[in-house]
């Protein structure tokens, strides 16, 4: 599988961490009770105005009798860290962009295209979930690379592995390994998949302070360099900082006139 | 997932074809080289390689330059259950061991033909006029016992059934001796029966399917009467050289049965199946078949073993083949409710 | 949907039998004959008593397996019990015909009255094949008791009887409302244990009756309404019981024991001296085997008889088995569609459907289905194809019972992932597959050993020329060749324990732990 926006990806000037300055982003996600729905109103803070990267205009996911709605736009190459208090509808944003959840109306558009019609395996994106990144019944080897189409990356996968002190878990199973050693896999597979917008849903919830910040630093590394368009989930303060071009906190609206 | 689904569709495809195709192969295997084969249905005793079976099978085909082929079920009742069910698909040309409690119903069946051939060879004590079946051999049903256990048998059927001996008999539904105490009771008991029935299943070990698998067990130390033939005594006489097993004598009479061999309607080989009838009552055949299925030859003239001059002597009572095929389902229903009390 | 289609047609077959158009029809008239109703009542009151005989017996039992873990060969002995649970079941009637029969090893210590045919023989095989199945469930429930519990006992001061009905009564209470209705239903389906030790129209049941009125009587019309009579039993026992719950019957509790109270000697003696009691018993009519086929005359066996029965019903069961599992896989399909769509309705449909053949005893569908096509095929050449596809819809619930769970447990796993990577259907299956292969090989081996002991069908579809094991055995043993009976019982016997071992030794397949994972099956028809 290829994709031909990947050729016309704009290959952005790499930001060194240190003298990047963090445009802090705020967000509205609405939440609208199903008797008031037609009559919401849309914060926008900031214009989606680029033609080029992710542009998310009204996008309505109905969750039970919730409905959130998402306005945004990321540019091409930019890390976006999303935050925002537990239930706000951050992992829900993630997964209407990777075609997990369903949405009723609105726009998603990467680089002037409509995702919304795409089923997930269409979809130009590589997530990784919470849970459940790695097959457990297949080695960490397997698992990393898997799914690959045309010629694997394999060294790649491994110098990853072992810049992320991996080296030695390669040819074990997932359940011989350590929680925050599972998400590593998952996230180097993720990172290093072809798709050019990465969803990375609390990547660096089970990792100690030093792998923290040594993946984190990674993360920002490979992505910077190959262009990709991340989206990052993170209720840490830290992550945003190391990984992160601007944030966006997303919001509950607590008038839904 | 469709890719793998179309693959396992297909194999599943493949699969059942190759089913497919094994059946009709062995339906086609079976089909041929029917003309040369006679199948005989009969009880699995005449068969055993102690019966008249293999003897009568060597001699016949070295005459008709064929294949007879027995098949064997448990007993004579059975032999017409399992014609009944196949229909006009049944293989059979022959059917051997239906005797004369069945062959009234065989006949309304239309699972028979006429034999065409003369009765006047055998013995007049049967007084045969039957157009579709012909007699192979006769006995009477008696209930046997040893004379090592018991010193003093009953001398009467109800003298059986009241006493607490254990005893052993077939399913009248499956087995023609079943069959035969069933005529039995009816003739000594009439409307009575069902009490009788009653009071023998107090000590009844249990009731077998055949005939082979109640002598069985009754040998084996099973019960202390079997019901089994008047003739059954000579069997242990001639073959084992003793005289343990000697049949009770009971004051009533006893019932008379008469095996039979008919042809089928469905037969592919009349006249092949009429050569096998004719060959039964020839006396080659006549010879062998009272010291292997220990049963009275059907003609004259037939020289037996000492031991046969030692069997009983009993009288005969009991119902016309119509008068059994009138009352036979009711009589069942009779036996079933009561035995099952 | 080809698969809904097969087994949904089988059944619809069956049941246009049953209705009776030409030559049978219900007659209600019989349910007022003496002994329709005496063979309903021995039908009824056999399955009562072998359910609680077997759960009476199970419970000192299960306490012993539980409360002395030290005890040698424990673990063999699940196993056993296991065994002894899915043995084709006329291997165990020959196995007491030699030890009880009136020739038996046994007979002898017993009274002059004794006879093995009849109820005592039925009970008997009932409950040697329901007891240790009741044992392997109490024990395990016994295992769920926590620690606090017993702590409390103790603290308290409990009477080992005031702690039975306080700390462990309400721990097996639940399972064994279950478990009576579970062997209930298994006995009141049973067939090959009645027909063999039945012994005259006394001890008949409803089930043998069928058959009897089939092939002895060839009354169409009382053999429908008898399979409706039994159908609407079992149908409403199974009913009653997918109420109550489930029944995690093939788990097996291996797991470590963690606090148990100390039982005075005198107890622990008599633990060990019933557990030993029991090794015996669970052994005894297996070994009552090997002496009796000393006296097979050699020189007359007919070997190629019973090699060629062996080879058929290995082929018969595996080829049932295989086309089970290829059913149930496309069974599945749709149903793990509507777990990804949330379409619970259409879900509890599509599951009724492929696995209503629980409901059916296996009787029930063959006589149907015989009535059906009596009149139409030539069941002569194609029986054997009836009697395949016949055991492989019986077998569809107990494959059923075991792939579906893992196969949901799969999709809810790793679905999206499987999406987010855009597996390739070639890789989907690549990942699918060492996933489900341990539940898959269970399945499949339970399903061949089952298959494998399968009178009943036979007993409609089969044709005694070509013949299979059991009903070789059935053969023997009915006209009382107990030594041929004893040797052909040996070889089913070793026959179904080398593929035990087989597919144990499959890489990835692990009959009981797999078993012991996931495998809830409420009902097991076709014994």
């Amino acid at each position: 599988m290829s994709y031909p926006e990947r050729t016309n990806t704009t290959t952005p000037d790499t930001t060194t961490p240190d003298t990047r300055s963090s445009d802090i982003k705020s967000m509205h996600s609405q939440n609208i009770t199903i008797q008031n729905i037609g009559s919401h109103s849309i914060n926008k803070k900031r214009q989606a105005s680029h033609k080029h990267g992710l542009e998310i205009q009204q996008l309505n996911v109905q969750l039970e009798q919730l409905t959130l709605s998402y306005n945004l736009s990321v540019t091409t190459g930019e890390i976006l860290a999303i935050q925002g208090t537990s239930g706000v509808g951050k992992t829900t944003l993630l997964n209407t962009i990777a075609g997990f959840q369903h949405a009723k109306s609105g726009t998603l558009l990467w680089q002037g295209s409509e995702l919304l019609g795409l089923p997930a395996d269409k979809r130009p994106v590589s997530m990784l979930f919470q849970e459940y990144n790695l097959f457990e019944h297949i080695s960490v080897l397997d698992n990393l690379t898997l799914g690959f189409t045309g010629l694997i990356p394999k060294q790649a996968l491994i110098a990853a592995a072992e810049h992320l002190g991996l080296a030695d878990q390669i040819s074990k199973m997932p359940t011989e390994l350590s929680g925050g050693q599972r998400q590593r896999v998952g996230l180097i597979r993720t990172l290093l998949r072809p798709e050019p917008i990465i969803l990375l849903d609390e990547p660096f919830a089970e990792l100690d302070q030093n792998t923290r910040l040594q993946a984190a630093q990674w993360t920002r590394e490979v992505a910077k360099q190959q262009g990709k368009t991340l989206l990052l989930v993170t209720h840490q303060q830290e992550d945003v900082e190391v990984v992160a071009d601007s944030t966006l906190v997303l919001q509950q609206s607590k008038s839904a006139d | 997932m469709n890719l793998i689904h179309s693959r396992l569709q297909t194999l599943f495809a493949g699969f059942v074809t190759a089913i497919l195709a094994l059946f009709s192969f062995q339906a086609q295997a079976q089909s041929q080289n029917q003309n040369d084969i006679l199948t005989v249905y009969t009880y699995d005793s005449f068969v055993s390689e102690w019966g008249p079976g293999p003897q009568l099978k060597k001699i016949f085909e070295q005459q008709c330059q064929c294949e007879l082929k027995f098949v064997a079920v448990e007993d004579g009742v059975s032999i017409l259950n399992r014609v009944r069910i196949e229909g006009k698909k049944t293989k059979a040309d022959v059917l051997l061991g239906l005797d004369n409690g069945l062959i009234e119903e065989a006949r309304q069946l239309k699972l028979v033909r006429p034999h065409k051939l003369t009765t006047d060879h055998l013995t007049p004590v049967l007084n045969w006029q039957d157009d579709s079946f012909m007699p192979f051999d006769y006995g009477y049903f008696a209930f046997i016992y040893d004379n090592r256990k018991i010193e003093r048998p009953a001398t009467s059927l109800s003298e059986l059934i009241q006493s607490d001996a254990q005893v052993i008999y077939q399913d009248p539904r499956t087995s023609t001796p079943g069959q035969g105490l069933m005529t039995w009771m009816k003739a000594v008991y009439g409307d009575q029966s069902t009490q009788q029935w009653q009071q023998l299943a107090q000590h009844t070990v249990t009731v077998t399917k055949g005939w082979w698998e109640a002598y069985s067990m009754f040998l084996e130390g099973g019960s202390d009467y079997v019901l089994s033939y008047a003739t059954s005594p000579a069997y242990h006489a001639v073959a084992e050289g003793h005289e343990h097993y000697q049949a009770a004598l009971f004051s009533e009479g006893h019932v008379t049965q008469i095996e039979v061999a008919g042809i089928t309607n469905n037969s592919k080989n009349p006249e092949l199946a009429r050569d096998f009838l004719e060959f039964l009552t020839s006396a080659e055949a006549q010879k062998i078949i009272p010291v292997t299925n220990w049963m009275l030859p059907v003609i004259d003239g037939v020289e037996l073993p000492q031991a046969f001059s030692k069997l009983i002597q009993p009288k005969t009572i009991g119902f016309t083949p119509k008068e059994i095929s009138q009352q036979r389902k009711a009589w069942l229903r009779e036996w079933r409710s009561a035995a099952s009390q | 949907m080809l698969a809904y289609a097969v087994v949904i047609f089988m059944t619809a077959l069956a049941f246009y039998g049953l209705i009776g158009f030409d030559q049978a029809q219900f007659d209600a008239r019989l349910l007022r004959d003496s002994y329709i109703q005496q063979i309903l009542m021995f039908s009824i009151q056999q399955s009562g008593l072998s359910a609680l005989l077997s759960i009476l017996f199970a419970i000192p039992i299960a306490r012993t397996i539980h409360f002395m873990p030290q005890l040698p060969g424990r673990l063999v002995f699940l196993r056993l019990c296991l065994l002894s649970f899915i043995m084709p079941t006329l291997v165990l009637v020959t196995g007491l015909v030699a030890l009880l029969g009136r020739s038996g090893y046994i007979t002898p210590l017993l009274s002059e009255d004794w006879n093995l045919y009849g109820l005592n023989g039925i009970l008997l095989a009932h409950i040697y094949l329901n007891m240790p199945l009741a044992v392997r469930v109490l024990s395990q429930q016994l295992g769920h008791i926590p620690d606090t519990g017993w702590r409390l006992a103790q603290q308290l001061k409990l009477s080992p009887w005031q702690s039975f009905l306080k700390v462990e009564w309400p721990a097996i209470k639940s399972s064994l409302l279950m478990l009576s209705a579970f062997i209930f239903v298994l006995c009141f389906n049973s067939f090959a244990v009645v027909l063999a030790l039945g012994g005259g129209p006394g001890s008949t049941t409803l089930e043998v009756a069928i058959y009897q009125a089939l092939k002895y009587d060839f009354n169409l019309s009382e053999a429908l309404t008898l399979a409706w009579l039994q159908f609407a039993l079992a149908g409403s026992i199974f009913l009653l019981m997918a109420k109550l719950g489930k029944l995690n019957w093939l788990s097996a509790d291996t797991g470590h024991q963690r606090w148990l109270p100390t039982w005075p000697k005198y107890q622990q003696h008599a633990y060990r001296i019933l557990y030993c009691l029991v090794w015996l018993l669970l052994l005894s009519p297996v070994l009552a085997l090997l002496p009796t086929i000393l006296s097979v005359n050699w020189e007359t066996f007919n070997w190629i008889t019973l090699f060629t029965s062996a080879l058929r019903s290995l082929a018969l069961a595996l080829t049932s088995a295989l086309l089970a599992l290829l059913l149930t896989w496309y069974l599945l399909q749709p149903i793990r569609s509507t777990y990804r769509h949330q379409q619970e309705k259409f879900r509890v449909i599509l599951q009724w459907l492929a696995t209503h053949t629980l409901v059916a005893p296996a009787m029930v569908l063959s006589t149907g289905l015989y009535i059906y096509l009596l009149p139409r095929t030539d069941l002569d050449s194609s029986g054997i194809f009836w009697l395949i596809t016949l055991n492989a819809l019986l077998l569809i619930p107990f494959i059923f019972g075991q792939l579906k769970p893992r196969l949901i447990q799969f999709d809810q796993q790793y679905a999206l992932l499987s999406e987010n990577l855009k597996l390739t259907p070639k890789q989907r299956l690549y990942i699918l597959w060492p996933f489900i292969r341990p539940a898959l090989i269970s399945s499949f081996s339970l399903a061949v050993l089952l298959a494998l002991g399968d009178v009943a069908v036979f007993s409609i579809f089969g044709d005694s020329d070509w013949s299979t094991l059991p009903w070789l055995i059935y053969g023997y043993a009915g006209s009382y060749r107990m030594a041929e009976a004893a040797l052909a019982s040996l070889l089913l016997l070793l026959l179904c324990i080398a593929l035990i071992y087989l597919f144990e030794h499959t890489p990835g397949g692990h009959f009981r732990d797999s078993g012991s994972r996931k495998s809830k099956v409420k009902n097991g028809s076709g014994k």
